[in-house]
């Protein structure tokens, strides 16, 4: 199922710097066809100092009965809220190199909204 | 002889056991359907988003948030890594999640193993894939 996964971050992580980054990727035996996983993610808006995605769900009215119904993996509903963070530079490493600006995205195209690493 | 009104088919009751009209009943069932429907504008993705499919250990996602000038750690009581993803029904890989270069979390078994969403709506810091929640 699509959804949110909660990670606790320990807060010594942020502490005595002014940035945090966060790199997630598989050990194991990952094949793409049973064993893998696909990341989500830049749910911007042209102002980029919001967030417009799916919520958190906090409980059964966060979520979409008519989504449930048919179910097609993702019942959240979208919300806007209000980003804290100075700006965010997302990246992809393929085995070789750092590539930026592979993503396949989706919606409706922004060039200004998926600009990594403003500030 | 009873006539049923069944909320799919009333027009082919004349009258409902309730006493209500056929025409009645058949706008009460269009009124729950739009309401249904109407739900359909609130979940409808307006938003851009990417996605990556890691299948390969070779592979990695790197997301660096800036944080804000007047960020003190000191603050706040807990934070949490909110992250968006579909995992496969497989079972023989880990997921791996690093945080300045320290594993903050690694997922023996698959994702079906984790923990799920839980975390209160509060403040969202920086835009996915990962998002960071602080309270």
């Amino acid at each position: 199922m699509r959804q949110w996964y909660e990670i606790d971050l320990p807060l010594t992580a942020l502490d005595q710097r002014s940035f945090l980054t966060i790199e997630c990727f598989l050990g194991g035996r990952g094949d793409g066809k049973e064993n893998f996983v696909m990341v989500f993610g830049d749910y911007t808006t042209v102002e980029k100092n919001f967030y417009a995605g799916p919520c958190f769900p906090e409980s059964d009215a966060d979520t979409s009965m008519v989504k449930i119904m048919p179910y097609d993996g993702d019942y959240r509903f979208e919300q806007v809220t209000p980003l804290y963070s100075a700006g965010t530079n997302s990246a992809y490493h393929n085995g070789v190199e750092w590539q930026e600006t592979i993503f396949q995205v989706f919606g409706e195209y922004n060039p200004a909204a998926i600009e990594y690493g403003s500030s | 002889m009873h006539n049923y009104c069944h909320p799919a088919i009333p027009a082919f009751y004349p009258e409902c056991p309730m006493g209500l009209p056929a025409v009645t009943a058949a706008a009460l069932s269009l009124l729950a359907v739009m309401i249904v429907y109407t739900n359909h504008d609130l979940t409808s993705k307006t938003w851009q988003e990417w996605h990556c499919l890691l299948f390969s250990p070779h592979q990695k996602i790197r997301q660096t948030i800036l944080l804000p000038a007047d960020f003190h750690v000191d603050d706040y009581d807990r934070a949490a890594l909110m992250i968006d993803m579909f995992p496969g029904g497989g079972h023989e890989y880990d997921l791996q999640v690093t945080a300045n270069g320290e594993v903050v979390q690694r997922i023996r078994g698959g994702l079906n193993q984790a923990k799920r969403n839980s975390t209160k709506n509060s403040l969202a810091s920086t835009r996915a894939f990962c998002s960071m929640v602080i309270s």
